[in-house]
């Protein structure tokens, strides 16, 4: 049984801690650029959820051996936010409702192990204190409408073809243990995206047209 | 067309990494013994443009030799502010047409849009005019009228009411900005283009039906909900063969007169439409046991759609939007080159079955999914028509 606190989220199930391994990469990064530039991003919920997962200890040379380590290796790369508004758009506002989108389906998975379903449950409510904040930041330092919406463009469409790649070791790995599908984390990711594009005053049309072409390597 | 040795000079060919612009720099190289020259961005390299154009040449059985290699010059494109770095080299190979096939595709981002379709354009009209080129042909697009409930003529566009996306606004600044320069010019625009009406290849990117395609493999084939919503109009949706669009782009290089205005698109009367593409998609591949069409993404009842299923609509939702109304394309100058001997095919829902089926033969991910489906024994899906009432409660065909 898993013991109460921080370790209560430890599984033993090499796939689940292989996901892990997987979310702590991005975690991690995401911290590490909040705190470079972008201070407000790096909330209380998102430190403790980021000290909880590096407290599993998991093997990441699992992950490097792994049909993900390529792939991985690409998304991260076009990760590297060297300023605030990258960080904005690419942590806050992307790869936030990218975890988002995973935790929101590992949290409702019968087949995890309710460790996993409880560490789910608390990185997405940490993500979400991030987008809250995120959100709010964006639309003092970027703006809102039509000036974001190209600010969007640029900082997405690599960063989002770059998430392809991913889709069939997903479905290899992540698929047949959980039923943790490209195809339906992609959904929940757009739909989020979506919804908090147009929070931000960007056309619904343009934001999926761009989307769609980003997603299709267009 | 015949092979043409008689006229001297260059033909400058630009988005020659692209796929239409590949297409006509394979016509240059298959019907003239000209120089061309090729303008190309890092990271394209000079192997990785002339691949496609051989490769297109070679399906039609072709032999491309170093000879015809050698007729090819790749120049690197220096920024548009620096354009005129190229003159020297392009006088010296004589360049005497330049075929812009060059332009951002992109639907709404007006950045690239501008840089893509307009600046590039007034940069490559700028050379033509210092190289007094007998011919600037620019490759626009049938879309380009904007949405219109009237017949579209083979002439410039006045603005109109609203256009589908940016892209087509462009293209329609781009035409003006043409027709303005005093260059003798000749646009050319085609509908939708799709792979050969033969063999089904295809070199371009997943625009048009392949958008739908790819999204159906990317995010449907891991299997469907019992009764699937999908967008499809019951107007004809106009495509072109790759084929066809090549020999109808060279015709019109050829042999129109200056300042003329061709639609490059297939006669109506054969063409699919959105419904008749998803029954022949659906049926041959495998499906849900229902599929419910709508004529607009707002009629669609989103409640207790799956998130991919949602996602596939709304990736697909410009296209079908633009597909639900009829393109009405004048067609006289086609029809007239047509009369003088061009031979071309139209398109048509066994022509697009061509394609198709090319499409899912080089997916491994549609064919697992086919064969499992055939296994399973699933029959052919029913289809529903529903309307706007109907998707507030009953199926318009449900029994």
């Amino acid at each position: 049984m898993p013991r109460a606190g921080a370790d209560s989220a430890r599984s033993d199930d090499p796939t689940e801690l292989l996901l892990w391994a997987l979310m702590a990469k991005f975690e991690r990064l995401a911290l590490e650029r909040y705190g470079l530039h972008a201070p407000g991003l790096a909330t209380v919920d998102k430190r403790r959820f980021v000290e909880r997962l590096l407290a599993l200890g998991a093997d990441e040379s699992a992950l490097g051996g792994s049909a993900l380590a390529e792939p991985v290796k690409a998304l991260l790369a076009r990760a590297q936010s060297a300023d605030e508004v990258a960080v904005l758009m690419v942590q806050g506002l992307i790869l936030e409702h990218l975890g988002q989108a995973i935790y929101r389906i590992a949290t409702a998975t019968d087949s995890a192990s309710a460790s996993m379903r409880e560490l789910a449950a608390a990185g997405l409510a940490a993500s979400v204190s991030v987008t809250a904040a995120a959100s709010a930041r964006i639309a003092v330092r970027v703006g809102t409408g039509e000036p974001l919406y190209a600010v969007f463009v640029d900082h997405s469409h690599e960063l989002i073809g770059a998430l392809d790649a991913l889709a069939e070791p997903v479905d290899q790995i992540f698929g047949e243990r959980f039923g943790l599908r490209f195809a339906d984390i992609m959904g929940e990711f757009v739909a989020e995206l979506i919804t908090a594009c147009t929070a931000l005053g960007m056309q619904r049309r343009k934001a999926v047209a761009h989307l769609a072409g980003a997603a299709m390597g267009l | 067309m015949s092979r043409n040795g008689t006229q001297s000079g260059a033909i400058l060919v630009t988005g020659g990494s692209g796929f239409l612009g590949s297409l006509v720099a394979a016509s240059a190289l298959a019907e003239t013994d000209a120089i061309v020259v090729l303008p190309i961005r890092e990271p394209h390299t000079r192997d990785g443009v002339l691949a496609p154009i051989v490769a297109e040449l070679a399906a039609e059985g072709r032999r491309v030799g170093a000879d015809d290699l050698a007729r090819v010059v790749t120049l690197p494109l220096p920024a548009l502010d620096r354009i005129e770095d190229l003159l020297p080299k392009l006088r010296e190979l004589g360049v005497r047409d330049i075929l812009h096939c060059a332009g951002c595709l992109s639907y709404f981002n007006v950045g690239r849009l501008q840089s893509g379709n307009l600046d590039l354009t007034q940069a490559f009209l700028t050379l033509g005019k210092a190289l007094a080129v007998r011919r600037f042909v620019y490759l626009s697009t049938a879309y380009s009228a904007g949405f219109t409930d009237q017949p579209i003529p083979e002439a410039l566009h006045q603005n109109p009411g609203s256009d589908p996306t940016d892209y087509t606004r462009t293209k329609r600044d781009a035409e003006w900005m043409v027709a303005e320069s005093g260059l003798p010019y000749v646009i050319v625009r085609p509908s939708i283009v799709i792979g050969d009406s033969r063999d089904g290849r295809y070199g371009g990117k997943p625009y048009g039906i392949y958008q739908l395609w790819t999204a159906g493999e990317r995010y449907l084939s891991a299997g469907f909900p019992p009764v699937l919503h999908v967008v499809a109009g019951d107007k004809p949706v106009n495509f072109i063969h790759q084929d066809a669009f090549r020999v109808g782009f060279w015709a019109a290089y050829q042999t129109l007169p200056d300042g003329a205005v061709l639609h490059l698109a297939s006669h109506e009367h054969e063409l699919p439409t959105m419904r008749s593409l998803w029954e022949l998609w659906l049926s041959t591949n495998g499906g849900p046991r229902e599929v419910h069409f709508f004529d607009r993404l707002e009629d669609v009842p989103t409640d207790g759609i799956a998130p991919q299923i949602r996602m596939w609509l709304d990736f697909t939702s410009v296209n079908n939007a633009i597909a639900s109304v009829r393109w009405n394309f004048v067609l006289d100058g086609l029809d007239a080159l047509r009369r003088a001997g061009l031979e071309m095919t139209d398109a048509s829902l066994a022509t697009v079955a061509v394609a198709q089926h090319r499409f899912v033969a080089e997916s491994p991910k549609l064919q697992l999914f086919i064969d499992r489906y055939r296994a399973a024994g699933a029959v052919k899906p029913r289809f529903v028509v529903r309307s706007v009432a109907a998707a507030r409660g009953v199926p318009a065909g449900a029994p």
